[in-house]
Parts: structure tokens; sequence; C-alpha cells
């Protein structure tokens, strides 16, 4: 990795939101462990060298490939938690526009409903057949749900 | 805080695999566990994909649950290793009073607040912490012999969670073994199924379960054991020519007696024959 001077606003971004980056050693661990990078995904070691350098934002499509199995940040010596890190970085991408249709669909329907997946027509039939019971969201839950999206970072993503 | 619990099902598993919640319910009823559903509950907000996009939404959200089940004064029950990662990590998060006030700050406006003083219990080790009662009250031992898969977010952060260990984790082994299962392991460090990828890029989904349903395969078990509803819909309608999936209240509730049609076991694509 070449060092250049560092980029003032991931500096600024750095301090301000993402302090424990610039503990990462390079040490490789991470990359290591990572499932993602083993099949030709998220690449974390290099990432993480590259931002806490100041070198570069990290390409924004290659965020959305981390699986989230917390190994990187699990295994890491020095405190970085590139996986943290990585989450980071998908909260400014996905500010930026840049994220997965899948989850701006996802942020709508918890918006909605009050969940991350839909309760289909099949839903019902089995939760009846099984003896459970309906199980729907409440008013008040959804309402409640709402108003938080509302006040937080997810109401960027949502549509009335 | 009382010895009456709320069940917290989350999404997924009353959504889209409600057999997982009946088999649960099945195993807590056995054990003589008291609990109720938690009142006006709502998504945890998933922890792969939509916290990542709003960290302060999932852990306002994940507050007002732990809120809620304060003011019935009861701890948590989750079904669900998602769940479990989500309102545990939201719950350490809380520990800096800054940030509970900041969050407070926000629930007071829809009449809540978080003082910290539910616990989080995931199903695993609840059960873990009852071996006597566990035992006591298998009726039908299933000599099985299964792989272990506890799944990325029982396990990790194991600092936060500390449940089980990364490296050669031991809890669900433990408790198939009260069942009368024998369990192999393939791997010391539980890989990743790919299901935090599922919905957003397939291919490397397929590609990182392709690993795990591999070893397992070959590891000497007739079924893969997980306490996690991503991992089962990895390996049970994701994975092609793998073998057959368990959830782990599934294999309790069969110890326990529950007829296999009562627990939904047919509603498996991939038929497991006992």
């Amino acid at each position: 990795m070449r060092r250049t001077a560092a980029d003032p606003e991931i500096g600024d971004w750095l301090e301000r939101t993402a302090p424990l980056a610039l503990q990462c050693q390079q040490c490789g661990e991470c990359a290591a462990v990572c499932p993602s990078q083993r099949h030709g995904g998220i690449r974390p070691a290099e990432l993480m060298a590259r931002v806490a350098a100041g070198a570069g934002w990290p390409n924004e499509d290659s965020l959305w490939l981390c699986a989230r199995c917390m190994s990187c940040s699990e295994r890491c010596p020095s405190g970085a938690d590139p996986g943290e890190v990585i989450a980071l970085l998908r909260e400014r991408a996905a500010g930026r526009g840049q994220l997965p249709a899948y989850l701006r669909e996802e942020a709508q329907r918890f918006f909605k409903t009050g969940l991350s997946f839909p309760r289909t027509g099949m839903t019902r039939k089995l939760r009846k057949e099984l003896g459970l019971p309906v199980g729907e969201i409440s008013e008040k839950a959804l309402t409640e749900c709402s108003e938080i999206v509302r006040r937080t970072g997810l109401g960027r993503f949502v549509r009335e | 805080m009382s010895d009456a619990f709320y069940l917290f099902s989350g999404c997924l598993i009353p959504t889209r695999l409600p057999f997982l919640e009946a088999s649960s319910r099945f195993v807590l009823d056995r054990l003589g566990v008291a609990y109720e559903d938690l009142p006006d509950a709502a998504c945890c907000v998933e922890p792969i994909g939509l916290r990542t996009m709003a960290r302060d939404t999932w852990l306002v959200s994940a507050a007002r649950m732990l809120a809620i089940a304060e003011e019935g004064d009861r701890d948590i029950i989750t079904l669900c290793n998602g769940c479990y990662m989500s309102l545990r990590e939201a719950a350490h998060s809380l520990e800096d009073r800054i940030v509970r006030r900041r969050v407070n700050a926000i629930l007071g406006a829809i009449g809540r607040e978080y003082r910290g003083k539910t616990a989080v219990h995931h199903l695993p080790g609840l059960l873990s912490e009852r071996e006597e009662a566990v035992r006591a009250a298998v009726v039908r031992p299933i000599a099985l012999p299964l792989v272990s898969h506890p799944g990325c977010h029982m396990l990790r952060p194991s600092g936060v969670l500390g449940l089980d260990a990364s490296f050669r984790p031991e809890v669900v082994d433990r408790i198939a073994s009260w069942a009368g299962a024998t369990t192999v392991r393939a791997e010391e460090w539980p890989s990743c199924c790919g299901g935090g990828l599922s919905g957003i890029h397939e291919e490397l989904s397929a590609k990182l379960l392709d690993g795990p349903a591999r070893s397992h395969l070959t590891s000497g078990g007739r079924a893969i054991l997980t306490p996690c509803p991503f991992c089962f819909v990895q390996f049970d309608i994701k994975q092609k020519g793998g073998l057959p999936v368990l959830y782990l209240a599934e294999l309790m509730a069969l110890a326990m007696g529950a007829a296999p049609e009562r627990i939904g076991l047919q509603h498996h694509r991939n038929k497991l024959s006992l």
C-alpha cells in the first residue's frame, strides 16, 4: 500500500466516525479468515490499509460483499474491528445512494410493516396449521417503529 | 426480574419458518418455562443489512424492544442468531451513558425509556443452563449422528455475546448429546453459510454456502444441526445435494416426544429420515 497524504475528507471521517480503523497494524489476519475474500468478494485487509492511510475511499460496490460473519473482527489482534469499519463505510455509501436494491426494499418493508421479511398467505396458512398465534405486528408497534425510522438514519431510504 | 420470560421470535421464523417457532414453543412448554410473546414486538433490527445502513435506527429499535421487556419486568428469549446478536450488541452499546441518553431522547418521543435492566437469552443458552430439566424431559432419544453448525451470530462477537467460543464451540453439541444424538464437527472455526449475502449477491452467497455444505457432507453426520434460521434456510432451500438440516429446537422437541407433523417437520424441503 502506497502511503499518500491523507485525504482530508477521509481524515475527518476517521476521526469522527471510525477512529478504531486507525488501530489497524495491517497484519492481514482479517484477509486470512474472510470467507468472502476467499471467493473473490470483499478484501478487508486492503480496505483497512487504504482507509486508515487516508489513501482513498474503497469501492462502494465491494462493501456490500461482506456477509458480516464477524470473523475478521474476532481475529483482529489490534482492536481495529474491520467488520464494524466496513459497516460504518456501508452507512456512508448508503447515504450517497450506493446500496443494493434489495436493502432499499427491506428498509421500506421495515418502515411499512415493522418486519424485515414479508408475511404472506403461506405465513397465515402455516401458522394456523401449526396452532400458532396469528402473530400480526400491532398498530402500536408499527406506529412506534415508523416514528423511530423518521427520526433516525433509515428515514433517508423510505417513502411515506 | 420475574421468573417468566418474553419470547421474541423475530421476523424470519414467524413469517417464513413458523415450524421452527412451533418446535421452540413445544420445548419451552415441556421444560415448564413460563413465557408469553413480547408485546408490541417488531423486527430486531436485522443486523446484516439494515443495521449497516443506519446504526442509529438499529440501536433505537432494539432499545425499544428491551424497554418493553423492562416494563413487564422480564428477560427475553430469542430463537434466531440474528435477533440474539442484534439485541445483545444493542444492550452492550447502551451501557455507554452518553449513547443511552441519546437513544432515550428518541425513545422519549414514543413514550419509552431504556434503563438497562433486561437480559437477553438465546434459546441454546437457556437450554445449556438447564441440563437436568432438559435430560429429564427427553422421552425418545434421537440417536442420530449430526454435524453441528452453530452459525456466526451465536458465537461472534464472542466478547459481547459470551455464549460460546468462536474456536471449537461446544454448546450446541452438548445440548444435542442430552437428546441422545452424537455430534461430529467438520470445522474448528464454524464458517459462514453465506446467508448474509442472500438477496444481495446470490452467486457469492452460494459460493460461501458451498464450503460448509461440502465439509458437512463428508463429516459422517446424517444431518446438519443449527440453532439459526438463516443457516437453516441456506441449508434447507439454497443448498443442492447436501445433508438435510435440523433446527436445534426441532431435535429437542422430537426427543421430548413431539410428533414430527405436530412441529411441521414435513415443511422441510430436504427431507430427513429419522
